[in-house]
């Protein structure tokens, strides 16, 4: 269990430059413990700053990080334990790929742990059978898979290294529908199986609106809302003035509201209303 | 980063920032040779205020100029030292001399014209070219004024494009190694402690999926450019068209001027002027 905190967290790049951009401001919030948190928000708004801050990468020039109460960045010498804690998967992780065989890149993060042989391999067995890779590819060079394989052993390295909370940036950017699904339906398996806590930075409202417990929504470096995915999709107006889109239910939902036909509160999920309507429709 | 901010353009508005580049080019190598002119006083001051007055039009900030000065200082301070020891003067104008020193005031004055002449050479060709021009323009420019080469049968196009493209490559291949070092980071990886040889290892991890990266953006690039017909530089046309405006011709006009001045004042024999 890991308690994740940000107090008044500010950081900007290209610091004392004419390019200098604020891409965090003064952004205070508590992750929730052992649920998948989704963050939202329009291209440009600081999630992937957010999550580089949580996981230990990015450290804030203003404000604390705090990890059950303790700042991370006080001992800087123990921030790659705090690494091993909160595993960070970036943005199209397949370009980190680096050793001979996936098997051995999967390694990579527990060997740097210093774990025992038996131990890493344990590891790397478990971490490939969370996402879905079979046996046989551990066995491949990385430059033999595909892009969505490629993905999964990214994301299986960071999974190897058991970290408290695990976080990944877009996991499931340009992969096919199958694909996206296939990754999500992995990532809340590993949420069941392990009550870890996840956090999931996403462009698509159907995915955060399907697997998440909570929403931070991000827009111009800061945090606007943080609430249940009920909550934050019942506010559509607020939603779109942040550059962000509804879930297609959602919008379903509203369009048939103007119709006449009330599905009621909370229904932004694709099972959600198909399992309203089939009730409705045997009332009458 | 971006493709920009390599090197040192800073970006605004003046009038110096949106004279055609070739003048730039050239009035940057004037303004050098302009320098190298100064003998006097007179002609010092003359050259001064064309730097102060360029910096103006240039509305860069004083302090970014300054900085630019500061990789000098070493030369300026050796440089300055060897004139105020060394050089030799009239026999009534020694201000110091004791032990083995003697300083004459032509000394100190061929020191301080030295320090102006340094400072303005930096200035000069950092007004006008690094800061206020992206190294892109730079490469284009260059092609266009060295088209006496291609009569030679200098592939002057071709190696204008490699530039081109290798600079618009580094920030890109920075930001992926950036990108590359977080995530190895994010597993664990340590790059700052360690001995030498474990750090370099620990670059193993950046480097082969830097080098994949970059051949498949080389490769992805070269078939872009197939794909669009690209065949070299014959007969190829520019999307921007360059003209040079009567803007242009002025600050042409007008460093030549600022020259034509300074050769005359040296001519004159006012104050002390270099040997
Ligand atoms: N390495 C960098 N150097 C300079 N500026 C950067 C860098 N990374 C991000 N930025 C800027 O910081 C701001 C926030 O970027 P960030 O990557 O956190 O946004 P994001 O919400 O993740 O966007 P996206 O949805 O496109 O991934 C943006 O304006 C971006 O241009
Ligand atoms: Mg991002």
């Amino acid at each position: 269990m890991a308690r994740i905190t940000l107090s008044g967290v500010s950081y900007s790049y290209g610091k004392k430059t004419p390019y200098e951009i604020k891409a965090l401001d003064g952004v205070n919030i508590e992750i929730a413990d052992g649920k998948i948190t989704g963050i939202i928000g329009h291209t440009g708004s600081g999630k992937s700053t957010l999550v580089g801050a949580i996981g230990g990468l990015i450290e804030p020039d203003e404000g604390q990080v705090l990890i059950d109460g303790a700042d991370v960045w006080k001992n800087r010498k123990k921030i790659r334990e705090h690494r091993f804690r909160v595993g960070l998967v970036m943005q199209y992780p397949e370009y980190q790929l680096f050793e001979e065989t996936i098997r051995r890149d999967i390694a990579f993060g527990p060997r740097n742990m210093g774990l025992s042989d038996e131990e890493i391999e344990e590891r790397v067995v478990e971490a490939a059978r969370f996402v879905e890779l079979p046996e046989a590819l551990l066995e491949k060079s990385p430059f033999e898979l595909s892009g969505g394989e490629k993905r999964r052993a990214a994301i299986a390295g960071v999974i190897a290294m058991r970290p408290d909370v695990l976080v990944l940036d877009e996991p499931a950017a340009g992969l096919d529908p199958r694909g996206r699904a296939a990754i999500f339906r992995n990532i809340a398996e590993y949420r069941r199986a392990t009550g870890k806590t996840v956090i999931i930075v996403s462009h698509s409202m159907e995915d955060v609106a399907t697997y998440c417990d909570e929403l931070v929504v991000m827009s111009g470096a800061k945090v606007i809302m943080h609430d249940t995915p009920n909550k934050v999709f019942s506010n559509p107006e607020f939603l779109v003035k942040n550059g962000l889109d509804l879930p297609q239910i959602a919008r379903l939902n509203m369009y048939l509201r103007e119709k006449g036909i009330d599905l009621g509160e909370g229904i932004y999920t694709v099972e959600g209303a198909f399992n309203k309507i089939m009730e409705l429709s045997s009332k009458k | 980063m971006n493709s920009i901010s390599l090197g040192q353009y800073y970006p605004a508005e003046s009038p110096i920032h949106r004279l055609d580049v070739r003048i730039k080019v050239v009035v940057a190598i004037l303004f050098v040779v302009c320098t190298f002119l100064c003998k006097n006083v007179l002609s010092f001051a003359l050259l001064l205020s064309l730097a102060l007055l360029s910096i103006i039009l240039s509305r860069l900030p004083i302090g970014l100029v300054a900085r630019g000065v500061r990789p000098i200082l070493i030369i300026i301070a050796i440089t300055s030292l060897i004139n105020i020891f060394f050089s030799t003067g009239a026999p009534e104008n020694i201000v110091v001399d004791w032990w083995i020193f003697t300083i004459y005031r032509e000394g100190i004055y061929n020191a301080l014209l030295m320090i102006v002449r340094f400072v303005c050479l930096i200035v000069g060709t950092s007004v006008f070219l690094t800061y206020t021009t992206t190294p892109i323009e730079l490469t284009d420019a260059i092609e266009d004024l060295l088209w006496p080469l291609k009569k030679l049968g200098v592939p002057v196009h071709d190696f204008a494009m490699m530039m081109t493209i290798a600079l618009r490559f580094i920030p890109l291949l920075v930001d992926e190694t950036d990108k590359i070092m977080t995530a190895q980071k994010a597993r664990g990886a340590d790059f700052s402690s360690g001995s030498l040889a474990q750090r370099a290892k620990a670059l193993v991890p950046v480097l082969i999926p830097l080098f994949v990266s970059a051949f498949r953006r080389a490769e992805e690039l070269a078939v872009a450019m197939e794909c669009r017909c690209y065949h070299g530089g014959e007969g190829r046309t520019r999307m921007n068209v360059r003209h040079v405006h009567a803007k242009d011709f002025v600050a042409l006009f007008g460093v030549i001027l600022f020259g034509v001045g300074i050769v005359v004042l040296n001519t004159l024999n006012i104050g002390y002027s270099i040997s």
